[in-house]
């Protein structure tokens, strides 16, 4: 067994991370050592270890605890400016070499149908690391107290007549990234996210409805540690959610016509992800995801004219601001954090890119290349894109609406390839009547066209109602990369916006 | 070049077992892959890996109460290390229901999947195998996108119970968008377990073709359409029809359709859906995650509802054998059938589109998400290849909508299915499927 072995068993195990450095340095001397050959102008070492924990419960009782290490490295070789890359878990001085010979090997494979040679945009090398700000370590919470909490929270909510189930989870990850290239970076991030929420399911059979807290499709997620989950205060949650889910059953279906709609944050950030973050990934816009993800109706061409929403609507993308998803101190191509305008007043003034894809349109890196660990190349993601708050309080916008709808919670989700139409549905609209909340009604959805309903944006809530929403599961790429991304909203109101029932049957008064 | 995944080695399954700490049982799971993926963008190669993955799932038992950690390596310190964490989670836990007693193994069916050409395949060769498919879309002045695939798996099972299996298979997916600047675009895949079985320049052909007929699309108003669905469609049609019914989870919740209609005509008399694990080209294995054998499992037989897939929980709750469709421990999604076959009609899809007055053909959906997932109505969008139907003959194409439909409803209302079928790809499930006629398909709105 030789040094590597050794460290490849302390890679296991992140309680030991903080003896990994010099250990990846011997990682990093033995691939880019065998990598170093004439024409390759640049090359990365990456190696990622997850520590995963997840707690489930249902009904008052505990479903399951998994728990999964996951450690590996990756090698990316950019050869007469193609690239290649090659990755493994398995450790040691041939396996490295081999990797990183196939690596290479692929990258020469990559040059023969190369027609441009790729450009990288530039940045100083850097020696630094990351760990994200929290209070509670969620890994040292005990998983009696982890438990109980689900426990409490599910037995409060399913205990109510005519639920049919409530559950509840709790995750928590660390993610501890090294990183060296070629050109001397040194850089170790230790990532912490923790999240969790509860869902609550009431009826029979196939006449059930469903509302979640803190959101839908799992919770909410985002880098921290275990503080989060005890401020969602599930259990204090619990009653209430399930009161509401039997509300919604009960409640007649979302009227169909054209509403003014005040869109709460967490669907207001599923709204952001869909309709502004992946249009304007660069790599999405020069044609990456064609067959799969798909494009882009937005071009470099637009910066500077496209009118993508109305005056009033800013969108930055800033993995700095600490709590979400995409908070990082540096991308996959160790290019540092920072904050860069997408939107401003309302024009498209930039695009998510890393260092390939900003080369191609005279741009330094929005530093949103990212891999989902070890085993993938970085691609361009989302970070924490962020709607800039408005000026209105919730109540005074809500006072400010005659007439209108409040939808909240994502329920299902579909856009075009293109990314120019969509349909959200929410679990829950609320109707709004002289500037009050009113009657709820079931299957909500809404319908629009990117730029139009950007357009319609005519109030965004203040910074006191500002929330990272996290999304755990942003899918792209070939091989299929599953992401960690959040988005920054508050509540905003859209004109004229056409909604229906997922039923499809009910004829509304319309307004707004 | 490739990492050595052959075969999972016994004697390392047997060392994980000798740790099985005193009064627990252990279950191990082991998938090794290689996998190799050169990708296409712009006509040239964007992105080209080659990964060596490891996962092990390691199922401790104690009593009632069992745990599951995952780990990616089968070095001895991190396995002693993972055992170790799911003691002290066993210790944590209080006493459950009891577990379903771990059986022996069962005698398997051979399935002849792993073809050694396919596992030496270099990405020299799949460079120079794609270069064709550029070559083909510079002809009509396209640019190709697309990726090329080929992983070599090895699968191990074993427990304290007495099961020890290993398999290994190889496959190929290749998938091919070609568009032009105008953003017409025309997709074709194909999917094997040998590359010899893949024809690149073939499938590169089909969709430059598309994207040629892609150009000057026409808008027409959203409603319903007679449709010409092709496999491309089909196929996830038929695969969320399956998340929600084809599996033993939603059988026993009763949101099934299936669910108390089986012996009853559900679908029409031409409709006869199998899932198939043996045929070695539809991606199975011959033993599931819990190792029990795999067989072919009739769902649907000339309409009439048969069978839905069962693994040991699901088959325990229902009071049947498991069929052998245990997914990867940990999912929580349950069984449902990854191998489907649809059989075929008896009229060619030309056939089929030239008995047509009015209506669309339609290459492939996209994102596919549930309206109401409890009457099988799903939304989504058609991409790379929508065209008119006009007496008989594809006129022209039309720009995409989105349609909202029930699965069931609309399968239901087909008149007929083609003699012609392909294999489908999809979310790690195969399909051997025909194209579909379908009358009064719902589009909602012009998608882009």
């Amino acid at each position: 067994m030789d040094l590597v072995d050794t460290v490849s068993m302390k890679h296991q195990n992140s309680l030991m991370t903080t003896q990994l450095s010099q250990d990846f340095e011997t990682l990093t001397r033995i691939a880019l050592a065998a990598v170093a050959r004439r024409g390759v102008e640049y090359a990365d070492v990456r190696l990622t270890t997850l520590d995963s924990e997840s707690v489930s419960a249902s009904n008052g009782q505990l479903d399951g605890i998994e728990a999964e290490t996951d450690t590996g490295f990756g090698i990316r070789v950019l050869y007469r400016g193609a690239w290649g890359f090659a990755a493994s878990p398995v450790f040691g001085k041939s396996e490295i070499e081999r990797v990183a010979r196939a690596a290479l090997d692929v990258a020469r494979a990559s040059y023969r149908l190369s027609r441009s040679p790729v450009r990288l945009s530039p940045r100083q090398p850097v020696v630094s690391d990351y760990t994200t700000p929290l209070r509670i370590d969620p890994f040292s919470v005990p998983l009696p107290d982890r438990i109980a909490l689900l426990e409490t929270a599910t037995d409060r909510a399913a205990t109510l007549e005519g639920i049919q189930s409530a559950s509840a989870s709790i995750l928590a990850q660390r993610h501890t990234m090294q990183f060296a290239s070629l050109d001397g970076s040194r850089i170790r991030q230790t990532i912490v996210l923790c999240g969790g929420g509860l869902s609550v399911t009431a009826g029979q059979k196939r006449d059930v409805q469903t509302r979640s807290f803190p959101s839908s499709h799992g919770g909410d997620h985002g880098a921290g540690g275990y503080e989060r989950i005890l401020e969602m205060d599930l259990p204090g949650n619990a009653r209430r959610v399930a009161e509401e889910a039997l509300l919604l059953l009960s409640a007649p279906p979302c009227p169909n016509g054209a509403f003014t709609v005040i869109l709460d944050g967490d669907q207001l950030g599923l709204q952001i992800h869909e309709s502004i973050g992946h249009p304007l990934e660069l790599d999405r816009v020069f044609g990456a995801e064609a067959n799969f993800s798909g494009t882009s109706f937005a071009s470099p061409d637009q910066l500077g004219s496209l009118r993508y929403a109305s005056d009033i609507v800013s969108v930055v993308t800033d993995p700095t601001i600490p709590g979400g998803l995409g908070s990082y101190g540096f991308d996959d191509d160790g290019t540092p954090a920072r904050r860069v305008e997408l939107i401003r007043n309302g024009i498209l003034v930039g695009f998510l890119s890393g260092r390939e894809t900003a080369s191609r349109i005279g741009a330094l890196s929005s530093a949103n290349n990212r891999a989902a660990g070890w085993r993938h190349v970085p691609i361009n993601r989302m970070s924490n894109t962020v709607l800039l708050p408005g000026t209105w309080s919730l109540d005074d916008l809500l006072a400010d609406t005659e007439s209108g709808l409040f939808l909240t919670t994502n329920r299902s989700w579909s856009i075009d390839d293109r990314r120019e139409s969509f349909r959200f549905e929410c679990e829950a609209a609320y109707e709004i009547r002289g500037g009050k909340l009113g009657q709820m009604y079931r299957n909500p959805v809404y319908t629009g066209r990117t730029v139009d309903f950007w357009n319609r944006c005519d109030a965004i809530c203040n910074e006191t109602h500002f929330k990272l929403w996290g999304t755990p599961n942003c899918g792209k790429g070939e091989p299929s990369q599953s992401i960690f991304t959040s988005q920054g909203a508050c509540p905003a109101r859209f004109r004229n916006v056409a909604v229906e029932s997922s039923a499809g049957k009910s004829r509304g008064h319309g307004g707004g | 070049m490739n990492a050595d995944v052959g075969t999972i080695d016994r004697k390392a399954l047997e060392a994980i077992l000798n740790r099985t700490p005193p009064a627990c049982e252990l279950a191990v799971a082991v998938v090794d892959e290689s996998s190799r993926t050169t990708r296409l963008a712009e006509s040239v190669i964007q992105a080209n890996v080659s990964v060596r993955d490891l996962t092990v799932w390691l199922e401790l038992r104690r009593d009632t109460r069992s745990t599951l950690v995952t780990l990616h390596s089968l070095e001895p310190e991190p396995v002693r290390a993972a055992i170790g964490q799911a003691l002290r989670i066993l210790d944590t836990l209080g006493d459950g229901d009891p577990l379903i007693p771990l059986e022996p193994t069962k005698p398997v069916p051979r399935i002849d999947m792993f073809d050694r050409k396919t596992d030496a395949w270099s990405p020299k060769q799949a460079a120079k195998a794609l270069q064709e498919a550029v070559r083909i879309a510079d002809i009509g002045r396209l640019s190709v996108a697309g990726a090329l695939t080929l992983t070599s798996t090895a699968r191990g099972i074993a427990h304290t119970g007495g099961m020890m299996l290993t398999a290994s298979r190889t496959e190929v997916d290749l998938s091919l968008t070609c568009a032009d600047p105008s953003g017409a675009s025309g997709w074709d895949r194909a999917y094997g377990h040998r590359i010899g079985d893949i024809d690149i320049a073939a499938v590169a052909k089909r969709a430059a073709s598309r994207a040629i007929r892609s150009r000057d699309p026409v808008e027409l108003e959203p409603g319903p359409y007679t449709v010409v669905l092709e496999p491309g469609a089909v196929g996830p049609m038929l695969l969320f029809l399956s998340f929600l019914s084809f599996g033993g989870s939603p059988f026993n919740r009763g949101t099934s359709f299936m669910a108390g209609h089986v012996g009853e005509k559900v679908l029409p008399d031409f409709m006869t859906i199998r899932d198939d694990p043996l045929d070695p080209r539809m991606g199975g294995w011959p033993f599931d995650f819990e190792g029990t054998p795999c067989a072919p499992v009739t769902l649907i037989e000339n309409g009439v509802a048969r069978s839905v897939v069962h693994d040991r929980t699901t088959a325990g709750q229902a009071g049947c054998a498991s069929t052998g469709h245990a997914l990867a421990p940990g999912n929580g999604f349950g069984p449902y059938p990854k191998c489907m076959v649809m059989s075929p009609g008896e009229t060619s899809t030309d056939a089929l589109i030239a008995g047509i007055d009015q209506g669309l053909l339609i290459t492939r959906f996209w994102y596919i998400n549930y309206v109401n997932p409890m009457k099988t109505m799903i939304t989504g969008t058609t991409r790379d290849g929508t065209f008119r139907i006009e007496n008989g003959k594809v006129t022209g194409a039309i720009r995409n909508m989105r349609f909202v439909e029930s699965i069931l409803e609309a399968f239901r209302r087909a008149t007929a299915v083609s003699s012609e079928r392909e294999y489908f790809r999809m979310f790690g499930s195969t399909m051997r499927i025909p194209s579909m006629v379908i009358p009064a398909f719902t589009f909602t709105e012009v998608a882009s």
